[in-house]
């Protein structure tokens, strides 16, 4: 990958036709006899305002893209359909990379040779010989391919194959091509990382040039503009001209700190492997038209995002999602399962479902699939218990980038959904520590938390963790809810209850206890005093003491009195009834 | 949210720990201030005697060497009693309570209950054992309920010796929730149901033949076949032999003619011929 530097030796030539790629579209096809030889890509260009000018005119006949969606079985088959509801088709080829899909078209490369089928019915349309090229992307404008293929030898081309497989133009060069869109019979092909090019074909003649500030290798038509980006996403329109100092029509994509730090896209001049790896499962998605949905991807789960990127919906698919296109109605999906779904972009739900009819090891899908439906989806809390509840280790990473967006959710559900996590038996530990603390930190949904507080371990009634009793104490507190003094004492007293909660607890009776606790807090104190283990303990005495100095009467006072000066009371739990006594 | 059946539990026993609390730990006694009187055998004017003070002493020795004592004076040492309930209601540490709660049940000190239970729900379980095992040697005040809880308990031991201990009192109104333990489980809950089951929940200890360890059935069947007609019907215990000599394994045999060695002169003639024919009949030819 080169970088932005434009070139110290301005004369040096980025057009040539000959050998760099001789081999490519030499016999195959309709032959290549023909072809318009051309140049472009050279650094610095002679800039003609006109041709600026030119840029800056939006692209004419754009093609919607036909809701292709090709799936690899793998690297000798692959399998095809157009959405909603088209045929599944089967084509069997080697494959050395990952095939793409041009609008209608879908293009492969394997056994020595570029090929493209028809993507609504997997016929064969054309096949060019290229024994040392690796296909970096196509374009389709209805009429005519566009390639940008990469050499084993360095540098890379850019070909125009017909439909009837010839190719009818062709630039070689020295610079690094990204893949190119089409249409109107120009190609828009990025490179050098900074560059967007509109190539006339027919003339083989570069018309304009677009530069950026911002890393650009791929382009590609959708719901009728092209657009171009790798970061971001730029618009071919009339602000284009004004990129280098940011005043294209541009969309930044916030995708705050997802999990696995997904990829808009991958670098269009990286070759892409046939088969599907971490980096396809974890994907990020958006619609230049509606940058304020963003889709993400982690394996199995899959979110909508705000324009923030903060969780809107997630869903949890029994399979991995290994591609997908943000459309319209919302995301289209495609599963290892080969099983394809259209996720609502509201609320997640599935609107339209089809099925590759087998399982995929990679998949692509389209743009501009037309996909219509409406469904209803669970409130976003009830979402993410799925989400957090699901015991995949591979998980995990997502699940506490949920935990975080769950525990600030305001609605009573949440915190519903939070003490479910916390008391998961399947829960991972991290993510239950995480819930421990959200769930301290929650001032609503004191009625869900009175209701945890209600249960306790029970072997015979298979409960076997007890609830998190120290975060409830916590948040209970915090909003005075003296409704559940009778519940936390209860829990002080529990064995089940953790050294750590029972803390918490006791620290939380100071402010909810009344009298009626009393007899809790001088059990508490009278079981513990000289047999507390651990640190903990020790300081649920001291406000335990406290408490009893509070609101024990003249009983409690002497109960904390004479155990201050009892040998048998622990060493470590003195100086806290002391004090107790003396902030009385 | 699980229902906590019969058994108290949350609230509920919170509430009636309270209770027990303030009965049992009532106002702490000042510094200083004589011994309580001494209850139970023995006690007299001065028969705070011999074990009080050292009792009292705040002195883990010397509080130890005394249940020693009194653990080998027995039920003789009653004026023992009242001090040592005091020091579990003042608080010791770990290994003196359970000391002292041994020492309550060798002494079989029923009016010490309300101050074992609390130790019922001790954070260690070997005192929450202790305490259920002392409770059931003193049949105190609050057993059979701190037994039932104890079932529930999340310390598999504690459990063992809750199942057993209401077996020991004939508690049966622990009927339902033995059932549930031996349906989770809890092997002792089998010999407590052969003591105390009624017709249809000995159905159902049967029921687990085949299911639970033959051991742990013939500890609930081997105490149930020997219950009077009156406690056990007939019926029943014929069921019992028929599904033992339905296994007709060597283990079987074994039971079963170890039942008819013990099997009284005048118990049911329906049921010893019954017995005889399946102890024939598993006999496997020997």
């Amino acid at each position: 990958m080169t970088g932005r530097r434009r070139s110290p030796r301005p004369a040096v030539l980025a057009l040539a036709v000959a050998p760099l790629l001789s081999s490519v579209g030499c016999g195959g096809g309709g032959g290549s006899g023909g072809a318009v030889s051309g140049e472009a890509f050279v650094v610095p260009r002679t800039d003609d305002p006109a041709g600026n000018a030119e840029c800056s005119r939006a692209p004419a006949a754009v093609p919607r893209g036909a809701g292709v969606v090709v799936g690899v079985v793998d690297p000798q088959h692959l399998v095809g359909t157009t959405l909603p509801a088209g045929p599944v088709w089967k084509f069997d080829h080697a494959l050395d990379g990952r095939p793409q899909v041009a609008g209608s078209v879908v293009v492969g490369t394997g056994a020595g040779e570029i090929f493209a089928l028809e993507g609504s019915t997997g016929r064969r349309l054309w096949a060019i010989p290229a024994p040392e090229q690796t296909l970096r992307g196509a374009g389709d404008d209805g009429t005519t391919t566009v390639l940008t293929v990469g050499s084993s030898r360095g540098g890379a081309s850019l070909l125009a194959v017909s439909r009837a497989g010839a190719v009818v133009s062709r630039i070689d060069t020295d610079k690094d091509l990204g893949a190119p869109a089409a249409a109107g019979g120009r190609a828009y092909v990025p490179w050098g990382n900074q560059y967007l090019s509109v190539v006339d074909l027919a003339r083989g003649r570069e018309l304009c040039r677009v530069l950026t500030r911002e890393k650009v290798s791929r382009a590609w038509a959708e719901e009728g503009s092209i657009h171009f980006g790798e970061i971001g996403i730029f618009r071919m329109d009339e602000h284009v001209a004004g990129a280098v100092q940011g005043k294209a029509t541009h969309v930044t994509v916030a995708t705050r700190e997802l999990p696995g730090t997904p990829r808009l896209m991958v670098p269009g001049s990286d070759r892409v492997p046939v088969v599907a790896n971490a980096g396809d499962k974890v994907h990020v998605y958006v619609r230049p038209a509606a940058p304020d949905r963003i889709y993400a991807t982690y394996f199995r789960l899959v979110m909508g995002l705000d324009g923030k990127g903060h969780p809107v919906w997630v869903q949890t698919r029994a399979d991995d999602v290994l591609a997908g296109a943000a459309v319209p109605a919302g995301l289209v999906t495609c599963a290892a399962t080969g099983v394809l779904e259209v996720l609502s972009a509201s609320g997640g739900a599935v609107v339209a479902h089809h099925s590759l009819g087998t399982p995929v090891r990679a998949c692509v899908v389209g743009h501009d699939a037309q996909v219509t439906g409406t469904a209803s989806a669970p409130p976003l809390a009830r979402q993410m218990e799925t989400a957090l509840l699901t015991n995949d280790p591979e998980l995990l990473a997502a699940q506490r980038y949920l935990l975080k967006d769950l525990s600030t959710l305001p609605d009573e559900g949440a915190t519903q959904t939070l003490l479910s996590i916390a008391g998961g038996r399947q829960t991972p530990p991290d993510l239950r520590r995480e819930a421990r603390a959200a769930l301290a930190g929650r001032r609503s949904g004191a009625p869900f938390m009175l209701k945890a507080l209600e249960r306790h371990v029970d072997f015979l009634e298979d409960i076997a963790e007890p609830p998190p009793a120290g975060p409830l104490a916590q948040a209970l507190a915090a909003m005075n809810e003296k409704r559940a003094a009778p519940l936390l004492a209860s829990h002080l007293l529990d064995p089940s209850t953790a050294p750590a909660d029972a803390r918490d607890v006791a620290q939380a009776l100071l402010t909810l206890g009344s009298a009626a606790e009393v007899p809790a807090l001088r059990q508490f104190f009278a079981l513990y005093r000289a047999s507390a283990e651990d640190d903990d303990t020790s300081v649920a005495l001291g406000y335990v003491a406290e408490g009893l100095l509070k609101l024990g009467g003249e009983a409690g006072k002497a109960q904390v009195s004479k155990a201050v000066k009892d040998p048998l009371t622990l060493p470590g739990v003195f100086p806290r009834l002391e004090g107790a006594l003396q902030a009385k | 949210m699980p229902v906590m059946g019969s058994r108290l539990a949350g609230p509920a026993q919170s509430i009636l720990t309270a209770a027990t609390v303030l009965l049992v730990l009532g106002a702490p006694a000042p510094l200083g201030a004589a011994p309580p009187a001494p209850q139970g055998k023995g006690a007299g004017a001065d028969a705070a005697g011999p074990y009080a003070q050292r009792l009292a002493s705040g002195d883990e020795g010397a509080i130890r060497a005394a249940l020693d004592e009194v653990r080998i004076e027995g039920k003789g040492a009653g004026s023992a009693v009242a001090p040592i309930v005091e020091l579990l209601k003042a608080g010791v540490p770990t290994s003196l309570a359970q000391a002292a709660l041994e020492t309550l049940g060798d002494m079989e000190a029923t009016s010490a209950g309300p101050a074992v239970v609390l130790y019922a729900s001790h954070r260690s379980a070997a005192v929450r054992r202790a305490a259920l095992r002392t409770l059931v040697q003193i049949r105190g005040d609050g057993a059979a309920k701190a037994l039932r809880k104890g079932l529930a308990d999340a310390d598999a031991g504690v459990r063992g010796v809750a199942a057993s201990g209401l077996g020991s009192l004939r508690a049966k109104e622990a009927v339902p929730d033995l059932v549930r333990a031996l349906e989770r489980r809890v092997p002792e809950a089998a010999a407590a149901l052969g003591q105390l089951c009624g017709a249809a929940d000995c159905e159902r200890l049967v029921s687990k033949l085949g299911v639970l360890p033959f051991d742990v059935m013939t500890s609930g069947l081997d105490p149930l076949l020997f219950r009077p007609t009156g406690d056990v019907p007939d019926e029943v215990k014929l069921k019992v032999l028929g599904r033992v000599r339905e296994l007709g394994t060597p283990e079987a045999n074994r039971f079963l003619r170890d039942v008819q060695k013990r099997w009284p002169k005048n118990g049911s003639a329906k049921v010893k011929q019954t017995l005889d024919q399946a102890v024939t009949a598993t006999g496997g030819g020997s």
